[in-house]
This record gives structure tokens, sequence and C-alpha cells, in this order.
């Protein structure tokens, strides 16, 4: 998936990805999890999206994500859901692409290339998402 | 209030990281984990007079007060970043993430909870 956008409310999403793997990090309360939430609504029509946050803490995350396969898999509060085998795992995994939403990197090989921060602009009365790199 | 229309928000819709501080503030006898801050949020969890915290890998903001460190039985007071960053990374060396977790290293401003 090269570009996601969606409209909920008065806010516009419009992420372009230019890589396998992004990791979205940035100051709290940019609106992160605002926008995570937006895409999770977006699941239900479109089946190529998979949403995973805290609420999932208790899952065998790796297990879950070794079933999927070419899906944009969005993964929230990731710092505490993701441990060392499962950043592994994501790493390496051919078969799907994944946005996460944390600060740390530890285990996913990333390089600034994958480092993205959120931006937003309020453009009369919508105010507009979308992804700049972090570095 | 949202900063981006000025509706008020529900208290499920704050960040993760002002839910932390919040925790923090209201709950004194209570450790909890600041993985999920942002650096302004670190900075505010830094300036609070009271409060336990709690990470497995170092998060310090470079403008940062004395804070007491424990781990186990020990107490330590900290006023300098360099230090303190050298003291979560030794602790870090001597213990696997299994004894992170089993014995939970706590950083506090004021007062520790075992």
């Amino acid at each position: 998936m090269k570009n996601f956008s969606t409209i909920h409310t008065s806010f516009a999403i419009n992420f372009v990805f230019s890589n396998n793997i992004t990791i979205l990090t940035g100051l709290s309360a940019a609106g992160k999890t605002a926008a995570f939430s937006f895409i999770r609504e977006c699941m239900a029509i479109n089946p190529q999206i998979v949403c995973l946050n805290y609420l999932d803490y208790q899952k065998d995350i790796k297990e879950m994500l070794t079933q999927l396969k070419n899906k944009m898999i969005v993964i929230d509060n990731a710092d505490i859901l993701l441990d060392d085998e499962t950043r592994k795992f994501i790493s390496l995994d051919e078969n799907n692409q994944y946005l996460i939403i944390g600060r740390n990197p530890k285990n996913l090989f990333t390089t600034k290339d994958n480092l993205f921060e959120l931006v937003s602009n309020k453009n009369e009365d919508v105010t507009e998402f979308w992804i700049q790199p972090y570095l | 209030m949202s900063k981006f229309n000025e509706v008020a928000l529900d208290i499920d819709c704050l960040s993760t990281g002002c839910k932390i501080i919040l925790n923090v503030l209201y709950f004194p006898n209570k450790v909890f984990c600041m993985k999920e801050c942002g650096d302004n949020a670190i900075e505010l969890l830094y300036s609070l007079k009271n409060g336990n915290i709690y990470s497995d890998y170092a998060m310090i903001p470079f403008e940062m007060p004395a804070v007491r460190v424990a781990n186990n039985s020990k107490y330590q007071i900290i006023d300098d970043y360099e230090e303190l960053k050298r003291w979560w990374k030794n602790e870090m060396l001597t213990k696997s993430d299994e004894e992170f977790l089993n014995n939970s290293y706590f950083i506090c401003n004021k007062f520790c909870i075992f």
C-alpha cells in the first residue's frame, strides 16, 4: 500500500508510505492514536487493513502476524505490545506492510528512512494529517 | 480541550502520555510504565514533585531535576543526566528482561513503593 487516505468527521488522513516498515513517532498528543482510530474504522470496509493496540496485549501477537499475508498491519502502543521476538519477525516479514506507532526501534533493523512523524494542519474546518521524515 | 478543534475530550480520547502523567500525579502509591511517553510528556513527568515511574530502558530529559532511583532495596539520589543514564545502562547490563519484569525497577521523584 503506497497511499492511505480517509476522512473522519473534520479530520482527513493522507499517508504516503515509502517503506515496508514505517515507524510513526513523535511527541505525545500529536494525534498518532487519533489517526490510528480513524484507520481502525476503515478495517470494516478494507480487509487489507489489520489494526492492533493495547487491547491486544494478552494475545500472541507474533502468532497472529505469522498467519497474515498481504496486509497493512497498523500497530499502536507498539512499545508495550511488541517483544523482541515479534520485532525480529516484523523486520524480516516479506508478506506484510507495517505502520508501527511507537518510539522504540529496537530489533526492527530500522534506519532514518523508516522513521516518520505525524504532521497536522488545519485548513478551514478540516484538520489534515500526513507523515513526514522524522530525522 | 482538543488542540485540533477545541472540543472537550473524554478521558478515553486523551493521549497516552497525558493519561500516564495524570495517573502518576493522582496515584502516588502506584508505579506507572512511561514507555509510551513522548519527550514532552517525559519532561512533565520529571517535573512532578511526587510519583513513581518505570521503564526497562533509559528515558531521561536533558533538563532533569534530582530524582530518587531504586532497585530492590537500594535507593539513590541522582541529579545528573549522564549519571542517571549510566545507572540505567548498568542495571540493564546486569539484569535480563525477565528479571526486569520480576524485580520492577523504579525511578521516581520522591517516593518509591515496592
